[in-house]
C-alpha cells in the first residue's frame, strides 16, 4: 500500500486513533457522581455519626459511674452501707468505758453470736482502769494505713474466714449482727439499735488498725483468736471507709459531671457560592456557559452574634460532651443600587431535573461594587449543637480546649435576595429559604479558673453544611461565620 | 440492560440504570477528557461533572442521534467549560508559540499506537490542542469553535493551522511519522 495522507487523512487518523483511546476511571469519580445525584444519601452517614456520638456519652457515662459500685466487690457485697453503723457499734462497744467498767470483773468478753456453732468465742483480760484506757488511746491514735493494705489484708484472712467462721454474716444485716457482750451479760442476737451508742469522737474507729492490736492492747488472746480479731477490725475499718467514702464520691461525680455554661460569640459572616449550571443543552447551543462576571454578587461580611447556654457532660478525663441551644444572628450584606420597577427571571431546577423559571417584580439592580445601598441577607436561628471538647492541657486554672459540634438548627427568619438569570437585578424570595440546616463548627478555647467561676473564651468557626435556598434553586450558599466566643460558667 | 431500559431508569433517578451507563461509557469518556486536561486527575474531575449533567439532562435526549454521541457532547462541553472556569484556556489559546512551524505534506506507518497519539497531542499546548481537538476529532466547524471558546473564527484557523504542524513535528520526533520525503511516499511496514 502506498499513498499520500491529506489532511483529511491526517484528521481522520487522529480521529480513529484518538477514538481508540480509553482510561479506566477511579472509583472516587462514581462515588462523586452518586453523591451529586443523590444528595440524600449523605444522611445515613449523618445519623451514623449522631448514633456514635450518642454511644460514646452513653459508654462514656456508665465507666464512669463503674468505679463507685466494683471497688472490691466481694466485700462491699456482704458489708456495704449498712456496715457503718454496725463496725462503729461494735468497735464501740469494744472500747467503751462503760462497758469495760460494767465487766466489774475488769475483763471485757467479745463473743461471737452462739447461733454459729464454729464461733470462736473471744473472752480474754484487759487492762485495768487508766491503763486500759491509755492502751485504747495510744492503739486509736496510730494513722491508718493505706486501703490498699487492708484489702489486701482482708483477702488474705478470707479462705481461713470462710473455713472456720462466717464472719461476713456478722456485718450483713443488723440484724444478724453479732453482739458483743460483756463477760456478765450475755444477750444472744440483740439488735445493734439496742446497744447503746457511744460517743466515738475521742475513739475513731477509722484510724484502728490491725496493726494496732499489739500484745499490749490485747495481752492474753491466743494467736487464733488475735488473728480473727485483727481481720474483723480490718474487714470493720474498710467497710466504713467505702460507706463513708461513696456518698462523698457520688455527690461530687454529680457536680463535676455535668455543668453549664452561658456565652456570647460576636461573629463576622461570610459566604460562599456554589452554581450547579443550568444551561441549554448542549446539542442545541454551542455557547459558553460559564456564568460572566456580570453574573457575580457583591457581598459584603456582617457583623452577628451568638448566644446561648451549654451543659457539658464529662465522659471522662479529657473529654466531655456538649450539648445546649443556641441563637443566631448572622448574615451578608449585598450591594444594591435602586432601579425603576421591572421583571426579572430566575431559573430553577425541579427534582426531575426540569427548568422552569419565574418572574419576579424588583426595584434592585446589581452594579457590582459600584452599588449604593446594601440589602441585607440575614437569618435569626434557633440551633442545638451536639458536640466533643477535648481538653489537651490542663493545670488547676487554666484548660486548653479543642471543641467540635453539629449544630441542627431552624430558621426563624430570615431574608432571600438572589440574583435574576441575567445579572441584571436581584428579587426576593423568602419561600426559597431552607427552614433546617446543619452547622459544622469548630473551636478552640482557653479556660481559666477565678475564685468563683470558670471563664472560657477563644475562636470558633462554623460552616453552613446545606444551602441556604432549597435545591431547586442551583446557587447553593453556604454561611460561613467567624467569631470570638465568651463563656461562663459555674467553676468546676 | 438494554439501552432503552438504562435510559428509562436514568429518567427516573434510578442508581442501578446510572451506574450501568457510567459503566458502559465513562472509559470512552475519559479518554476524550484526558485529551482536553492537564493530567488524569483534571480528566477524572471533568467526567464527574460531565456525567453528572448527563444524568442530570437526561430527559433531553429524544433518541435522535446515538446516546454516545449525545454523552460525548456533554462531556466534551464540560470541558471546555471546566478549563474555562479555571482561567487555563484563555492564558493558552493567546500563546503564540509555532509561528515558524510551516505545514508540510509527510507519511505514517501503519500502525499507530491510540496511546502515544493521544500523548503527543497532550503535549500540544492548551488552546492548540483545544481547537484541534474540536476541529480534527469532535468535527466541529471554525465558525462553531469560535462560537464555544469565544474567540474569532479565523483565530481558530490559525491555531488549527499551528497546531497540526507542531503535531507535526511532535510526531516525527517520537517517531510515530517518518519524514516527509519528496517523493510523499508513505513509510509503514507494508512499504
Amino acid at each position: 500500500m502506498e499513498g499520500r495522507f491529506d489532511t483529511d487523512d491526517f484528521e481522520s487518523l487522529l480521529k480513529e486513533q484518538a477514538d481508540r483511546f480509553f482510561l479506566v476511571p477511579s472509583e472516587r469519580v462514581w462515588k462523586g457522581i452518586y453523591n451529586g445525584l443523590h444528595p440524600g444519601s449523605k444522611w445515613p452517614s449523618l445519623g451514623m455519626g449522631l448514633v456514635i456520638l450518642i454511644s460514646l456519652v452513653w459508654i462514656g457515662g456508665s465507666h464512669q459511674s463503674a468505679p463507685e459500685n466494683t471497688v472490691s466487690p466481694g466485700i462491699t457485697k456482704n458489708i456495704i452501707a449498712n456496715t457503718t453503723p454496725v463496725v462503729q457499734d461494735r468497735a464501740s462497744i469494744l472500747f467503751n468505758e462503760d462497758n469495760v467498767q460494767s465487766a466489774g470483773g475488769n475483763s471485757v468478753a467479745v463473743q461471737e453470736s452462739s447461733a454459729l456453732s464454729l464461733t470462736p468465742v473471744l473472752r480474754e483480760e484487759a487492762p485495768k482502769g487508766a491503763g486500759a484506757l491509755a492502751a485504747k488511746q495510744k492503739a486509736l491514735e496510730i494513722p491508718s494505713l493505706p486501703a490498699v493494705d487492708l484489702v489486701q489484708k482482708v483477702e488474705n484472712t478470707k479462705a481461713v474466714e470462710m473455713q472456720k467462721t462466717d464472719f461476713t454474716q456478722l456485718v450483713k444485716t443488723e440484724e444478724s449482727v453479732p453482739v458483743i457482750q460483756t463477760s456478765e451479760e450475755k444477750v444472744h442476737n440483740a439488735p445493734v439499735e439496742a446497744m447503746k451508742p457511744v460517743p466515738t469522737a475521742e475513739k475513731p474507729v477509722m484510724n484502728l488498725q490491725s496493726d494496732d492490736l499489739t500484745e499490749e492492747t490485747l495481752p492474753e488472746l491466743s494467736e487464733f483468736k488475735k488473728q480473727e480479731f485483727i481481720k474483723l477490725i480490718t474487714q470493720a475499718t474498710l467497710a466504713a471507709q467505702q460507706a463513708n467514702a461513696a456518698p462523698s464520691l457520688k455527690r461530687s461525680s454529680k457536680v463535676k459531671k455535668a455543668h453549664w455554661e452561658f456565652f456570647v460569640a460576636p461573629l463576622i459572616s461570610n459566604v460562599r457560592f456554589e452554581r450547579k449550571e443550568v444551561e441549554a443543552p448542549p446539542v442545541l447551543s454551542f455557547a459558553g456557559n460559564t456564568p460572566t462576571p456580570a453574573r457575580e454578587m457583591s457581598t459584603r461580611s456582617m457583623v452577628g452574634v451568638q448566644a446561648g447556654a451549654d451543659a457539658l457532660y464529662k465522659i471522662n478525663d479529657g473529654l466531655s460532651f456538649r450539648t445546649g441551644a443556641h441563637l443566631t444572628y448572622s448574615g451578608y450584606k449585598v450591594k444594591a443600587d435602586f432601579v425603576h420597577p421591572t421583571f426579572a427571571s430566575v431559573i430553577f431546577v425541579d427534582g426531575t431535573g426540569e427548568q422552569y423559571s419565574k418572574s419576579y417584580m424588583t426595584y434592585y439592580g446589581n452594579k457590582g461594587s459600584e452599588g449604593k445601598t446594601n440589602l441585607n441577607n440575614y437569618s435569626f436561628a434557633f440551633s442545638v449543637p451536639f458536640g466533643i471538647d477535648w481538653t489537651i492541657y490542663e493545670n488547676n486554672n487554666v484548660q486548653i480546649i479543642l471543641m467540635s459540634s453539629v449544630e441542627p438548627m431552624g430558621l426563624l427568619k430570615g431574608n432571600a435576595y438572589i440574583l435574576s438569570e441575567d445579572g441584571r437585578n436581584y428579587v426576593e424570595d423568602l419561600d426559597l429559604l431552607r427552614r433546617f440546616n446543619i452547622n459544622g463548627n469548630v473551636g478552640s478555647f482557653i479556660s481559666i479558673n477565678s475564685s468563683k467561676v470558670n471563664w472560657k473564651m477563644g475562636p470558633v468557626f462554623s460552616y453552613q453544611v446545606l444551602s441556604s435556598y432549597q435545591n431547586a434553586y442551583p446557587v447553593k450558599e453556604h454561611r460561613i461565620n467567624y467569631g470570638f466566643r465568651l463563656g461562663v460558667g459555674k467553676r468546676h | 440492560m438494554t439501552e432503552e431500559l438504562m435510559i428509562q431508569g436514568c429518567r427516573e433517578n434510578l442508581p442501578n440504570a446510572q451506574k450501568a451507563m457510567y459503566k458502559r461509557f465513562s472509559a470512552k469518556m475519559l479518554g476524550v477528557c484526558y485529551r482536553y486536561a492537564r493530567n488524569q486527575e483534571d480528566a477524572e474531575d471533568m467526567l464527574q461533572e460531565g456525567f453528572i449533567k448527563v444524568f442530570s439532562q437526561i430527559h433531553q435526549f429524544k433518541g435522535e442521534g446515538s446516546l454516545e454521541g449525545w454523552i460525548r457532547t456533554i462531556i466534551v462541553h464540560t470541558c471546555i467549560n471546566h478549563l474555562k472556569k479555571n482561567k487555563k484556556f484563555t492564558e493558552s489559546v493567546s500563546l503564540v508559540y509555532a509561528n515558524d512551524v510551516r505545514i508540510r505534506d509527510y507519511s505514517v506507518p501503519s500502525v499507530l499506537q491510540a496511546k502515544q497519539v493521544v500523548e503527543c497531542i497532550r503535549s500540544l499546548p492548551l488552546g492548540y490542542r483545544t481547537v484541534l481537538n474540536l476541529y480534527a476529532i469532535e468535527g466541529f466547524s471554525h465558525k462553531e469553535i469560535g462560537e464555544i471558546l469565544e474567540i474569532a473564527e479565523s483565530t481558530s484557523r490559525s491555531q488549527y493551522t499551528r497546531a497540526k504542524a507542531l503535531l507535526e513535528e511532535i510526531l516525527i520526533k517520537k517517531k510515530i511519522l517518518a519524514k516527509p520525503k519528496k517523493n510523499l511516499k508513505l513509510v509503514s511496514g507494508e512499504v
